[in-house]
Order: structure tokens, then sequence, then C-alpha cells
């Protein structure tokens, strides 16, 4: 089979409202083109980012407004997450090019999150999805958690049988989106103070603890094309972003993703690019 | 996949049905949809009184951690949104095409229907699918 011809968007470091606002920008694109694209990229500053329709009554937001954590809203579904010292990826393609178009939500989470585990394991770690431990250790069925890495779902990554990171999706017709995190380093305790729920510290884990040394963000960005390439059958072209792009991603952050209307009130409705056109 | 079609209902491409009773149309998803969409977490309430147009972007849902749209199987105002569903919205999983519903639409071209596919037409588009 002929590989998928893929734009890598070179990793940068931005901030919570601007890479939640290029993801978004990245569906648009796609629309318009039809380009599938990868972008990885990192977190300037702290922020935690709610899943699409998530509540943020789960915060505390003024622990995280007095400690300047930025709390941005997603297009995704899911669980509230801390970025930090993070690479994250997003993937944006038409579902039917990797063959996901009629299978079940859960079964093209296994996938897309297989090139994860890929990587995981490429760095000598025991990586597995959570269904498969789980079977293991006769563990019940999902469990869902206002912090995403306190959740459990069967296509979720496990690494020495705690939760490694999160992956989300946004679907819109026929076009697959879908963003996740790999943390390099989670410090528990100033993560809880910003949350209402209680966060149970043995239930994750992050790289560089289970890798026991520090990774570095090149050879992690690396590995993860790598990875990407091999189990997605893709080629990529890496091929940056321009101005015009850039003008209309800062639009997107105006209008939306630094607004408490967006990001604090939950089903916003009819207030998503893919939905309204505004970057037109 | 096994897929249970509701006799009497028109049905979209993108898997929702519609019900018409005079000039009204309750709108839901196929037992298709709630199969891939699997375990349904929210169902976004939309505006009453909104008006949408036919195929267009009505509501959106979420189900294992993937946020997906639903679409207007034809034009009107929407008039009613399922309140249980606030509460269960996994109502639409054990029960599409009845406690499930979504919305209520007054339609403002009823003439739209015939941009709809019927039982028999759903059955083999979705049928072709899997």
């Amino acid at each position: 089979m002929q590989p998928i011809e893929v734009r890598l968007i070179p990793y940068k470091r931005l901030s919570g409202y601007e890479n939640m606002a290029i993801d978004e920008y990245l569906i648009y694109l796609h629309e318009r083109t039809g380009t599938p694209m990868l972008r990885v990229y990192g977190w300037s500053r702290p922020a935690i980012s709610l899943g699409r329709y998530q509540r943020a009554d789960c915060l505390d937001l003024e622990a995280c407004r007095r400690d300047r954590i930025d709390v941005v809203r997603r297009i995704t579904g899911g669980g509230a997450i801390f970025h930090d010292d993070e690479l994250t990826y997003s993937f944006v393609c038409s579902d039917a090019l990797v063959g996901i178009r009629d299978l079940p939500i859960r079964q093209s989470f296994e996938k897309l999150n297989s090139f994860i585990i890929d990587l995981y394991r490429g760095f000598g770690l025991r990586a597995h999805f959570a269904k498969d431990m789980d079977k293991r250790i006769g563990r019940g069925p999902d469990k869902s958690a206002a912090f995403c890495f306190s959740g459990r779902q069967e296509y979720d990554i496990l690494v020495n049988a705690r939760k490694m990171g999160g992956n989300a999706q946004r679907r819109t017709r026929g076009i697959l989106f879908q963003h996740g995190s790999i943390p390099l380093t989670i410090t528990i305790d100033s993560i809880r103070k910003y949350f209402r729920t209680p966060i149970e510290s043995g239930e994750f884990t992050s790289l560089n603890h289970a890798l026991g040394r520090k990774a570095d963000y090149p050879e992690l960005a690396l590995r993860l094309a790598d990875s990407f390439k091999a189990m997605m059958n893709a080629e990529l072209s890496i091929d940056d972003m321009g101005p015009r792009d850039t003008d209309a991603i800062c639009s997107i952050v105006e209008k939306k993703y630094i607004r408490d209307r967006w990001n604090l009130d939950a089903g916003t409705e009819d207030n998503e690019i893919t939905r309204t056109k505004a970057a037109q | 996949m096994d897929i249970s079609v509701q006799e009497g209902y028109y049905y979209t491409n993108e898997h929702e049905w519609a019900k018409i009773e005079g000039g009204t149309a309750r709108i839901g998803i196929t037992d298709y949809a709630q199969q891939k969409l699997g375990d349904i977490t929210y169902v976004e309430p939309p505006e009453i009184g909104k008006e949408v147009e036919q195929f267009e972007f009505l509501t959106g849902i979420e189900s294992v951690k993937a946020a997906s749209d639903i679409y207007a199987p034809l034009s009107g105002r929407i008039t009613a949104f399922n309140d249980a569903l606030e509460q269960s919205p996994e109502l639409i999983n054990k029960s599409p095409y009845e406690d499930g519903w979504i919305v209520e639409i007054e339609l403002s071209d009823p003439k739209e229907v015939k941009n709809l596919m019927s039982v028999k037409a759903y059955k083999e588009y979705a049928g072709g699918l899997e």
C-alpha cells in the first residue's frame, strides 16, 4: 500500500490559547486543502485544558489565576489535562484515509494510538493498552474522571501499569482530528491545588519517571515522527505555517481562545470555526 | 454490526433520523450511529428557537473522549430539546429511536423530506458500511 503523505508542522512552544487555536485551525485548513497534517508542540507556560463539554467547576479557578495557569477549552472530548513539561501532538486527516470511517470510535483509538505505544516501546518501556492490562488483573470497565490521567478507558496507554498521557478526538464531516499529550514530568502536588476533585498519585506516570532519566525534546520529537511513519505508513514532509495562517490563528485566539465565554462556559454553541467559518 | 432501523422514520447519510408528524419533526441519531459513537456522555442542548438548515450543524455530542457533530435532517426552528438527556445521555444508547430523541423542529419546508432516505434505502446504505 502507498504510504500516506502527511505535512509535518514543526515543534514550537506556545501558550495554551495559541496551541488550542492552532489545533482548531488545522481542521479548517484540512477542510480546505484535504492535506493530512501532524503537528508536534510544547507549552511556553503551564496551562490546563478542559474537554469540549467539561464543566470548569472541577477547577479552582482562583488558584489558577493566582498562579497564572491558563485555563483553555479544547475542541476534543475527555477530561482536564495539566500541560507543562509535555510534548503534545495533533493529527488531522479524513477518517477514510486511515481506515477508521466505519470503525467504532473506541477502536479508532486503538489504531491511532498504536504509534504512541510504539514510541514508548522504542524507549524500552512496557507499554500496553489499558484493555490488555485490565483483563489480566481483572479490573472493571471504564472509569471517567475530571482529571484525564485519573480516568481509564480501554484504549488508554499504560506504562508499567500506570496511565501515561491522554488522547482525545474531534469528528466533523468525515474529518478526524486527534491530539494527545506525552508528559515528561508530572508534579502531583503542584497539580492537586488547581483541582476541586481528588487526584490519586498512583494511577499515572510520566516519561522521565518511567525512563529513570530525563528525555529531551528533540530526541522525543524525532522518535515520535519515526513511530508515526512506521505505524501509520506515512511519509512526513516538514512544512511550517506561513504569515496568512498566523493571521488567521491570531484572529481565532482573539475571538475565542482568550475568552471566558469559550473557556469557562461548557457547551457554548456555534463558536467553532469549523461550524461558522469565522476564519474565512 | 447488527443494527436496527425504525419503520416510518426518514434517514440521513450522517445517520440521523426524523419522525415527521404534521409540520413538526422529532430528530435523533440511528442505532448505527450510537453503536459507532459508543457510550454517550453528553449532548449539547441547542438554543430553543434557533433556526437550522437541512444537513447543517444541529448540535454536538460526546462519547469515548470524542466530540462529534449531529446534523439537521430538515430545516426549521428548534422547538424542544429532550431534557432527559441532560441527566441520562445514555438514553441514546439504550433507546435511540424513542426515549433517546434529541430535538423537535418546526419545519420550514416539509418538501425537503424528498432529500432523506426511506427505511429501505437506509438499511441498504448502513448495511453497505459494515
